[in-house]
């Protein structure tokens, strides 16, 4: 079976075998996935496939049931996400995403939350460099910004602790179309290509995969197909049975 | 009387008198979800307002207690006019549910209601003797020989008891039950389907609140005497937690829970002899137990020892199943026919052929803002008679707020809403629904607690059980009316081929299933434009397909439909015109065909 | 003139006892979300304590930090027992706050058991006053007002110039990113129980040395002026609440003053409604900025 770390540099998160849900139901059973460095992988699928509850088991956030996940070869199978972040993971949640009633700066204080003061400085300006446009903004609050910029803040306070893994839970939800684009390649691409290892679950198949280097297509908590994306994006099966209408929009 | 028959006399009064207050507590927070824990201070208006009218002139007593009134009323009088007293005291705390606060918020405000009102009575001595109470208030049986008078006036409590419990069933039971419950399980449902939800709460309050002045008036006759002590609002736990421990919703339940918790515990420990030096231990030891068992409930049986009847065994009660098999359900066959009578005309159908050319829905110029941010920024548009129209957009273009604005649960920022020629703007959601505009929303909100079919029958719009005074005169005046909404909720389930799930608890459906129930009860209320906020979402192919076939239904017998939806391709199959909105304002206006071919719209949108 | 600078001074006084409370009350909702009626009832348990401790002639200082640490464990673990399992088991809002209400009666029962029911006369020794601009304050006074100053003033330097104050506030304000921001909520959450606890007991503590008779209700009354408080600044705010008792406190002795101290209560009381029926998000709270939504839409 091809291998999702072809695409990339070293595996840095590894899933095997994952059945988690919720009290005693699982949503997703047996799921196998990696991400490796430099790379963009995708998790796509149908509502209801179970793509957020993958990701929250990964994070900590659902109860496994089986399975392991590994950081960097290390076993952080049920790790709460805190301990995940200290170990570096970034995570950027859907849509509330953000600590609305602080400023822009305060959002990035706390994403160094871990870190010497020194540190935090220097990080906060490795990630002006990386969105500039914050710079102007440091003081707003961020409940009153615009959905675009309000998506930098949140990226921005995920990079504070410089991770190697970066997870994204449906970025451009509750977002202008014209911004779909710009958050899926200015972020999580750009992010890949400065070497981070990103794991993107997108409700926008199509804009996703031409933008990622491997997909996992997710029907009914299985992988229904792990490929290159150029792969699922030009298999015309693909796009009517599992990703129905996502496709096209 | 001996000893132990005095303790028995006492424990069936205390019982009694308990029982009334709990279903009516019950009525208000088991069936109807009100939390009202100033409860008990209606119990205390029925014992003063009793004291009052039946004890004689102030004056008359030299001095030795002060009150207002004095009008020596005859008992029968006075026990009504105790019921009336807090019924209008039970109104005006209803109205606390105005603002429609969180629930828990409801509840702190209730108990500071009671504990501002024990502090205000114990203050003005001149209202009813301050905190030192009444005293020598008239035994209702007085003219009874004493020895007879305590066996005498249990048996009064409990034949008051089995009348009330008679009214009380036609408020818990049945279809007023049923809408208590909808309210109680989601009060923006209720109101989406054209229910008057602070009316009703009101009317109940006001029912409980009559239960409560019986319960105390009939308390008061028996001790003599009546004070601040007697009703701190720790008494309302104790009926609170009759009630959990019995049984959220079920009458026979707190029967069960009153004898276990008030008296039993609260009242019994009382007779038991002091075992220590300390007075305080035995009452406190009531209490703590009382909190105990509360708690326990709440922790490892939250439903009560009988819980609140189920389902199924309500259906039998609501519609009789042999009776509805007879009908076979021919209608399934032929669409047409059949949604002719579930959208039956709402008797203007000569109107709405004069106004055959004119929009249902015209909307001038909408504005909306969410703490600085546009949602909605000066949209207009109209929806045509007879029509299905779509609202499409991007995410965040405000489709779903002007529906909420047009539906009347988003307050508009400016602009207008007319509907069948009326200015709807300033019209409340639930007075909107009643005209014929009625909607769905985007995360279904079933009424998790009833069936299927309840949820569809609860939805018909005025029913004769709805009021207060109706569901009074009994099954033989809501009755007939009963079984043909069941029938039409019968053949609705049909259509959307449902029918199997009819007796399924609303919240145990499948996420799709529930979408397709929240777009029924949208029709069951005999629309005349229906709002459908995103109705295929999360649906399969199988049940989008089933969805859309029922909608060109329903239009094919009159019904508008505006239809918020992401799907292009149902959009596509169903819509004869379609709104395109982007960041808050109408962007374009056509047919979805005509949609496609044009550049900007495909920038816009389609291509996303 | 006089009686009013005279009502202000005690208005003062009330109000700082009341702003302490009522901060602790405010923060513990800004974290748990739960109305805690049981606060009231952790409040009487102080001021028994207190009363106890100071009667045995312990500085009022040493007995300040003793109850309140008592208080705040007791607090924290509380929750661990008992609050969050009970929300972890699915109840509601209406169910989480009747669960309080049977812990508030349980405690209260066992306090007056252990303490016999009549009310104390407590004679303290801080009966000498001090005046200055009109106002008159007794000594017991001036040391609650300085307590809460300085309890306020640290909690301010905790909130905003702390690591863990800030995980604090992040914590109240969106749980999950401040565990995405490495956060250890779980922690965090008892060390704001621990902290809430001791403003808890310092105010109990304090309500003693004021308060000349009171019986062990006092702390579910008081409870209603403490959430007054909190709801008239924006409840989960704790500078609103600082205000807001001061206003609390200022009216009620107003009240108490121009008409009649029977109703001393009946204003607090009142402010409560009103607020709950016209402004539940608050007073000084600007539109857009409060994210707890008190009202079900």
């Amino acid at each position: 079976m091809a291998d999702a770390s072809e695409s990339g540099g070293k595996t840095a998160l590894e899933v095997e075998g994952l059945t988690a849900g919720y009290g005693d139901i699982e949503i997703v059973h047996g799921i196998d996935l990696s991400v490796s460095e430099g790379s963009l992988v995708s998790v796509v699928g149908p509502n209801g496939a179970g793509k957020s509850t993958l990701l929250k088991a990964i994070l900590g956030l659902v109860k496994v049931f089986d399975g392991s996940i590994r950081l960097d070869g290390h076993d952080v199978t049920r790790f709460p996400l805190e301990q995940l972040v200290r170990r570096g993971i970034g995570y950027v949640p859907q849509v509330d995403d953000v600590f609305e009633t602080l400023r822009v700066h305060e959002n990035l204080e706390m994403g160094g939350y871990l870190l010497d003061k020194p540190t935090r400085a220097r990080r906060i300006e490795e990630v002006l460099e990386f969105f500039p446009v914050l710079a102007e903004h440091m003081r707003r609050y961020v409940g009153t910004m615009s959905g675009g910029e309000r998506k930098m803040v949140a990226v921005g306070r995920a990079l504070m602790t410089s991770p190697r893994v970066v997870i994204f839970d449906e970025p451009t939800a509750g977002l202008a179309p014209t911004l779909v684009q710009s958050v899926l390649e200015d972020q999580a691409r750009a992010l890949a290509d400065r070497g981070k290892a990103v794991l993107l679950v997108e409700q926008r198949a199509h804009a996703a995969l031409q933008l990622s280097d491997w997909a996992y297509v997710l029907v009914q908590g299985r992988v229904a197909r792990s490929a290159r994306a150029a792969d699922v994006l030009s298999d015309p099966e693909m796009g009517e049975v599992f990703l129905g209408g996502a496709v096209k929009s | 009387m001996t000893g132990w028959e005095y303790y028995a006399v006492v424990l069936l009064v205390d019982f009694g008198t308990f029982l009334i207050a709990a279903w009516g507590l019950n009525l208000e927070f088991g069936v109807a979800g009100v939390p009202n824990l100033a409860y008990i201070f209606l119990v205390a208006a029925g014992a003063y307002t009793y004291a009052i009218t039946t004890l004689g002139p102030s004056s008359g007593n030299g001095g030795f207690q002060h009150y207002v009134i004095g009008a020596h009323l005859p008992y029968p009088v006075a026990i009504l006019c105790a019921a009336a007293v807090s019924a209008v005291l039970g109104a005006l705390v209803g109205i606390t549910g105005l603002k429609r606060l969180r629930p828990d918020y409801q509840a702190m405000a209730l108990l500071v209601v009671s504990i501002t009102a024990t502090t205000l009575v114990s203050a003005k001595t001149s209202l009813v003797n301050g905190s030192a109470g009444l005293a020598l208030i008239p035994n209702p049986l007085h003219s009874i020989e004493p020895s007879k008078r305590g066996w005498a006036y249990v048996g009064m409590v409990f034949l008051i008891c089995l009348l009330v419990f008679a009214v009380l069933r036609r408020f818990t039971d049945g279809p007023f039950g049923r809408l208590l419950r909808a309210m109680r399980d989601d009060e923006e449902a209720a109101l989406a389907i054209g229910k008057n939800v602070v009316a009703l709460r009101i009317a109940v309050q006001a029912v409980g609140g009559a239960m409560a002045g019986v319960s105390g008036a009939l308390l008061a006759g028996f001790l003599g005497g009546w004070s601040p002590g007697a009703w701190l609002f720790i008494e309302t736990m104790a009926l609170l937690t009759a009630i959990i421990v019995g049984g959220i919703g079920n009458n026979w339940g707190v029967v069960l829970g009153t004898a276990i918790v008030p008296t039993l515990i609260v009242q019994g420990v009382q007779f038991l002899p002091d075992i220590s030096s300390n007075p305080e231990l035995i009452p406190q030891l009531g209490w703590i137990i009382l909190g105990c068992l509360t708690i326990g409930f709440l922790f490892f049986r939250p439903a009560g020892v009988i819980p609140e009847t189920g389902v199924r065994r309500r259906h039998r009660v609501i519609a009789e199943p042999a009776e509805l098999a007879e009908q076979p359900a021919d209608g399934a066959k032929n669409g047409a026919s059949m949604s002719n009578w579930l959208i039956a005309p709402r008797g203007d159908a000569d109107r709405r052929l004069a106004d055959e050319r004119e929009d249902i829905l015209v909307v001038d110029d909408i504005h909306r803002d969410f703490g600085g941010v546009r949602a909605v920024d000066g949209a207009t548009f109209s929806v045509q008679r007879g029509s299905i129209t779509g609202l499409i957009g991007p995410n965040g273009a405000g489709k779903s707020t002007a529906l909420g604005i047009v539906s009347g649960f988003v307050r508009a920022g400016r602009g207008t809403v007319r509907f069948d020629g009326a200015d709807v703007t300033r019209a409340p959601n639930y007075r909107r629904a009643r005209r014929g505009l009625v909607r769905t929303f985007q995360l279904s909100r079933e009424f998790a607690t009833l069936s299927t079919l309840e949820n569809l029958v609860v939805a018909a719009p005025r029913a004769r059980s709805e009021s207060a005074l109706g569901v009074l005169r009994g099954r033989r005046y809501w009755g007939a009316e009963e079984r043909e909404i069941t029938q039409r909720a019968r053949r609705l389930l049909a259509l959307f081929q449902m029918e199997d799930k009819a007796a399924e608890r609303a919240g145990n459906l499948s996420g799709g299933q529930k979408r397709m129930l929240e777009v029924m009860r949208g029709v069951m209320t005999q629309p005349s434009l229906l709002l459908l906020d995103e109705p295929t979402a999360g649906l399969s192919p199988r049940l989008t397909q089933r969805l859309g076939d029922a909608c060109l239904a329903l239009r094919e017998e009159g019904l508008s439909i505006l239809l918020v939806e992401h799907e292009l391709e149902t959009v596509d199959r169903l819509c004869d015109t379609v709104i395109v909105m982007v960041q808050g304002k109408v962007f374009a206006r056509g047919s979805m065909a005509d949609l496609r071919t044009r550049k900007e719209v495909q920038e816009a949108y389609l291509v996303g | 003139m006089g009686i009013f600078v005279q009502t202000l001074g005690f208005g003062i006084a009330a109000g700082a006892v009341i702003s302490l409370g009522a901060v602790g009350f405010t923060v513990q909702f800004g974290i748990s979300n739960v109305l805690n009626i049981t606060y009231g009832a952790f409040m009487t348990l102080a001021a028994f304590l207190g009363y106890v401790l100071l009667n045995r002639g312990l500085d009022v200082w040493v007995v300040l930090v003793a109850v309140g640490v008592v208080i705040a464990i007791a607090s924290a673990v509380f929750n661990r027992v008992f609050l969050s399992p009970l929300r972890g088991r699915g109840a509601g809002f209406v169910n989480l706050i009747i669960g309080t209400v049977a812990a508030a009666i349980i405690l209260q029962g066992v306090i007056v058991i252990a303490a016999g029911p009549s009310a104390v006369t407590y004679g303290q020794q801080y009966g000498k006053t001090v005046s200055g601009a009109g106002l008159v304050f007794s000594l017991a006074q001036l040391i609650i007002i300085s307590i809460t100053v300085a309890l306020m003033f640290g909690l301010h330097l905790l909130l905003t110039r702390t690591k863990v104050g800030r995980a604090m506030r992040a914590t109240s304000t969106n749980r999950t990113v401040a565990r995405a921001c490495g956060i250890r909520t779980e922690r965090i959450i008892d060390l704001t129980w621990l902290l809430t606890g001791f403003l808890c007991g310092a105010a109990g503590v304090a309500l003693a040395v004021t308060t000349v008779t009171f019986d062990f209700s006092i702390g579910s009354t008081f409870l209603i002026y403490m959430i007054a408080a909190s709801v008239l600044g924006g409840i989960g705010q704790p500078y609103g609440a600082m205000i807001g008792g001061l206003v609390v406190g200022i009216t009620s002795q107003l009240g108490a003053a121009y008409w009649s101290p029977a109703y001393q209560d009946v204003v607090a009381f009142c402010i409560l409604i009103a607020m709950l029926l016209i402004r539940p998000r608050g007073l000084f709270v600007a539109a857009g900025v409060n994210r707890r939504n008190l009202s079900a839409t």
